[in-house]
């Protein structure tokens, strides 16, 4: 898995680089017209086009001949069964380009998230960076058999620190007071886990953010493919995740008018689907 | 501004307090509030036309141009089109209103409270350098106040340029009957009772042809803004008191955000909730207004838990009303001053609730944190619910007590209407933040509130705010003000803009100490501070004078040499020693009948026998009497008014302090002869006007009338933290005036500033406007424009 995640990490550095300047909603249209014309022309190729482009035919007989004989109840009900059947054909005609497509999606989708998903920290501001400790740990730093600490890098002031009753999760206040790219360091005994914490404007850290490192995998996608860019604590370690909190963003809330559009999914699926459906005429796609 | 409740502070008034609370939200009415709350005018849906107006001047005429120029469809044109249509995604269709104001600036800086004495001091110690360069530009004048100078009735003077009996509020309480008992409400906004909505499977179903229940703006008379939208001329109103709900701007150059009156969530004047592992469940409320509950223990989640109140559930039939509640869960460190915050704001669906954690050390202060009460586990409003923001203070960490203010509407997501347009609220949040949205921000009722507990056999009483919170927490509202007033002057072109800060009045109201006119400067005598303290406090409201000059110091330089402005405040300060209950003054000089003699406790209703009572006090400064006709039980023909009001006068007049023998009321207003208009006796509206106002010397206020305690003594000494005030004779606490140009009248007036707005953008005084252009020559023998 590493190997493709270092490999999809540097496809998409390098396809991102020529962008980085951009702010996040123009450079993010970019990135979706392009995937959405590309998701169109493989679409063309991986598809059986010329039985798509019949069915699709064959409904446009069909209505018309509604048209002509909207009198005739028996021409009527016929062409209707016929258009019912055409589109049933087209939906059974994509389903393998669809899922050839979902191939590459995978990964890429990962990328955007780490792209758009998440702003840096704003300079100056205080934010809670949350370790879970293993339950078996966590009972030696209740019964103060080891030492947890938190450290940062020059630029992030890490102000104070709360355990909860179990000593399960520990949390630390921190201020990030330089921009740039800083690193969290988590001591548990003579163990050290690291964490990312970008700092600065919205767009000026050239790299990937992911606010969590877990080897506490929930949900159906293994997050060492959705966060590719940071390890994870190993399965067995004291520490089962580090987060810190308040990278949470949106795309471009001042430039986008409709606020779901401030979610980077929402906001490349409108835009490829949009450039698909524009360029579907020009390389004579049949969808 | 003296809220509603100048001179009460003590135990004696807990009683009155539940009675001014009106919740915008009944259980019998609540559904068809809850589907107003999701009518289709809301924010929620109208959110996607904001925030795009820089982008669109500068491309849209680009756009249209290629628009039409391209027909074919090659490559680069469909690429082209593509480029515009998502443009035209992230474009709205129409602009701004184009200004007609020519480039004109109006600029009116408010500040409630601000008084002439002390800032003229200030000034001359040369602590306010732009408020003497201003003053030096044009002048510094006293400004005249309203009959009575409160500030939601002198506001309003300002709005209409009349007197009360142009708009219709004579006090911060107002009375209305029903079925025969007099009842308070805030004079300023008032919510009506919708049909009540059919029940279906146990919720609550509002139907479209049902009347729904309405919050309606009360100040009557026309707003001098509406004559500049007429012209369109662009108007921005921030915090503008006595306006709530904001009045409507038909041809949309009126831009306005409600100050002064506006409610919280809860549609109270606001309400702080107060938990402490200390309180039990019966711990009862806090003497002045706000509520407390207890801090509960868990032992299996190792947690310490409360609820914070919201809204009656609307939805549910079977919650009759009760509030909905939000469990907040405290967790101290093992060791440090330091806790961890957290509850669940439930999302409309399954999946969508969003949690909130945060850390506070003992004593700090959280950010602005969202709260949402969600009445029904289907919301068809699209998740919004009721949502509101507040800010903790966490006090002790272990065992925990905590402070949540007042549930303010979250400008961002506002439930209830808060700005004209609906969506400004959304822009202004997304320019600033989050800020106070509820009228007296500043929560001098936790500075105020106390309660009695039981500690282990003692007998203990718990405060909330000291002098440093109330100080730290009125900071927080005045930096709000700072953020909002830069970004203001950012956006200004051209036009009216009105800016309002409310500090200067609810920091005086608490620190307030200065010495009377022609006494030395000395910080004795404080009800509740030593005189180290006293001083120290005293200064600290020089400091927010000090402060108001670095904001004034911003809008000059934005205005520019040729814009008009104006710095001004509704009315003057003093600080007091004694209190006056008026209704007890009434019943010892015979005005009042009892029911019976030894019943004095209570509300007026229960105490009082109507049928020998020929006037009563209710709100502040306001006498009405108990006329036939008028009156739900009156006693006194209309014909027997003039000597009644006359006799009333005379005794009130004559009233001498029995400590010391000064007089003790100053001027005694008639009505009929001070106010002009519909709501002057005799006019259109006059059925809620006043009979007498009672104007009294400084140093004394009167305690809230009209559900009064008439076991009070009618004069006592003041012992709370409201210390100062401003509610007595208008001629004795006038406010202040500032222009950077000549002002030709020689006793400006409060009314004055609307007629002399209008002429400044070329509007002839409209007719029912008294008062005067400030600006007019003076030998035109006819003020006006
Ligand atoms: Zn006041």
């Amino acid at each position: 898995m590493s190997a493709l995640n270092r490999l999809s990490n540097w496809l998409f550095d390098l396809t991102y680089a020529p962008m980085a300047e951009l702010p996040p909603w123009a450079s993010l249209g970019v990135i979706s017209a392009v995937i959405g014309v590309v998701m169109l022309l493989a679409y063309k190729y991986t598809s059986w086009q010329s039985q798509i482009g019949k069915a699709r035919d064959e409904i446009k007989a069909r209505m018309l001949a509604m048209k002509l004989f909207k009198d005739n109840l028996g021409v009527t009900l016929s062409a209707q069964g016929g258009v019912i059947w055409s589109s049933f054909k087209i939906l059974l005609l994509s389903i393998p380009p669809i899922l050839v497509a979902m191939i590459p999606m995978v990964p890429l989708l990962a990328q955007l998230a780490g792209r758009y998903q998440f702003a840096p920290l704003p300079t100056g501001s205080v934010t809670e960076v949350k370790v879970a400790l293993s339950d078996a740990f966590a009972e030696k730093e209740q019964h103060g058999e080891t030492e947890v600490s938190l450290e940062a890098t020059d630029g992030v002031v890490v102000l104070d620190r709360w355990r909860q009753g179990d000593s399960r999760q520990m949390w630390w206040r921190v201020r990030a007071d330089r921009p740039g790219m800083h690193t969290l360091t988590v001591r548990v005994g003579d163990q050290t886990f690291m964490k990312q914490l970008p700092v600065g404007e919205p767009g000026s850290i050239q790299a990937a953010i992911s606010p969590k490192l877990t080897n506490h995998y929930t949900g159906m996608l293994d997050n060492t493919m959705m966060l590719p860019w940071e390890p994870a604590p190993p399965a067995d370690a004291p520490v089962r995740s580090i987060e810190v909190a308040g990278l949470m963003t949106s795309v471009a809330p001042d430039v986008l008018p409709i606020p779901i559009l401030g979610n980077w999914i929402v906001y490349f699926l409108v835009v490829s689907i949009l450039f698909a459906l524009l360029f579907k005429p020009l390389f004579n796609v049949r969808i | 501004m003296q809220n509603a409740k100048c001179g009460m502070t003590n135990a004696e008034c807990g009683a009155d307090l539940a009675l001014y609370r009106r919740p915008s939200v009944c259980s019998e009415v609540s559904g068809a509030e809850g589907a107003r709350r999701r009518s289709p005018s809301l924010p929620a849906r109208s959110a996607p036309r904001r925030g795009v107006r820089r982008l669109r001047h500068s491309t849209f005429g680009a756009l249209k141009s290629c628009c039409f120029q391209h027909s074919s469809f090659g490559i680069q044109h469909s690429a082209t089109l593509a480029a515009l249509v998502l443009l035209a995604m992230i474009l709205p269709g129409c602009g701004e209103k184009a200004s007609k104001a020519e480039g004109k600036k109006v600029i009116v800086l408010g500040l409630d409270g601000m008084d002439p004495r002390l800032l003229r001091r200030l000034m001359d110690e040369g602590r306010m350098p732009t408020f003497s360069k201003l003053a030096a530009k044009g002048g510094f004048w006293e400004l005249g106040t309203s009959v009575p100078p409160q500030s939601p009735v002198a506001w309003s003077n300002f709005i209409v340029g009349g007197d009360p009996g142009a708009h219709g509020v004579f006090d911060f309480i107002h009375r209305e009957f029903k079925d025969g008992e007099i009842l308070p409400y805030y004079s300023t906004n008032e919510t009506t009772y919708g049909e009540k909505p059919y029940e279906m499977f146990g919720f609550y179903m509002p139907m479209p042809w049902q009347e729904s229940s309405k919050l309606l703006l009360k100040r009557g008379g026309k707003p001098f803004w509406d004559y500049l939208d007429e012209k369109g001329v662009p108007s921005r109103l921030y915090r503008i008191p006595a306006n709530y709900p904001p009045s409507e701007s038909k041809n949309k150059y009126v831009k306005a955000l409600s100050g002064m009156g506006t409610t919280d969530l809860m549609g109270t004047q606001g309400t702080f909730q107060w938990f402490s592992a200390e309180f039990d469940d019966d711990v009862g409320s806090p003497d002045d207004g706000g509520r407390a509950a207890p801090l509960k223990y868990d032992m299996e989640t190792q947690r310490w838990h409360c609820k914070l109140a919201g809204i009656p559930n609307p939805m549910v039939v079977a919650a009759q009303g009760a509030e909905m509640t939000l469990p907040i869960y405290i967790e101290p460190d093992r060791e440090e001053s330091i806790a961890r915050i957290s509850y669940v704001n439930q999302g409309p669906k399954w999946g969508m609730d969003q949690p909130v954690e945060f850390l506070l050390r003992e004593g700090e202060w959280s950010d602005w944190k969202p709260v949402v009460f969600l009445p029904s586990p289907y919301d068809p409003g699209g998740g919004a619910g009721s949502r509101g923001i507040v800010r903790f203070q966490l006090r002790k960490a272990d065992p925990p007590e905590l402070y949540v203010t007042p549930i303010n509407f979250d400008p961002a997501y506002p439930s209830g209407k808060i700005t004209e347009p609906d969506d400004w609220a959304v822009e202004l949040a997304k320019a600033v933040g989050p800020f106070y949205t509820k009228g007296f921000a500043e929560d001098f009722h936790a500075r105020e509130a106390k309660i009695k507990i039981d500690l282990g056999g003692y007998a203990t009483e718990l405060r909330l705010f000291d002098d440093e919170d109330y100080k730290t927490q009125t900071q927080f509202v005045m930096d709000e003000g700072k953020k909002l007033l830069s970004h203001a002057l950012s956006e200004y072109q051209d036009g009216l803009l009105f800016f309002y800060f409310s500090s200067t009045d609810l920091i005086g109201h608490v620190f307030y100490w200065e010495p009377e006119p022609g006494e030395p400067e000395a910080f004795t005598d404080h009800p509740v501070r030593d005189d180290e303290d006293a001083e120290t406090y005293t200064r600290s409201l020089r400091e927010t004078y000090v402060q108001c000059d670095a904001e004034l110091a911003k809008v000059m330089a934005k205005a520019g040499d040729d814009a008009t402005i104006f710095v001004m405040s509704d009315h003057g300060f003093m600080r007091y020693k004694r209190k006056l209950n008026l209704n007890t003054w009434l019943l010892e000089n015979g005005f009042i009948t009892l029911k019976d003699e030894e019943k004095r406790r209570g509300s007026l209703n229960d105490l009082v026998d109507w049928s020998k009572t020929k006037a009563y006090s209710f709100g502040l400064n306001a006498i009405y009497l108990n006329l036939k006709g008028r009156e739900p039980q009156g006693a006194v023909d209309p014909k027997d008014r003039d000597a009644v009001l006359r006799e009333l006068s005379d005794k009130l007049r004559a009233t001498r302090d029995p400590l010391d023998e000064r007089p003790v009321v100053k001027t005694v207003y008639r009505t009929d002869e001070v106010y002009h208009g519909d709501y002057a006796p005799g006019g259109k509206f006059d059925q809620h006007t006043p009979d007498l106002i009672v104007g009294l010397h400084r140093e004394y206020v009167v305690r809230l009338g009209g559900t009064g305690d008439l076991s009070l003594k009618w004069i006592y000494n003041n012992t709370g933290e409201w210390s100062a005030d401003h509610c007595i004779a208008a001629e004795l606490v006038p406010g202040i005036l500032l222009s950077n140009r000549k002002i030709t009248v020689a006793d400006p007036n409060l009314t004055d500033l609307a007629p002399t707005i209008l002429a400044e953008f070329g509007i002839e005084k409209p007719e029912k406007m008294t008062g005067r252009n400030l600006f007019a020559p003076p030998n035109t023998g006819k003020a006006g424009l």
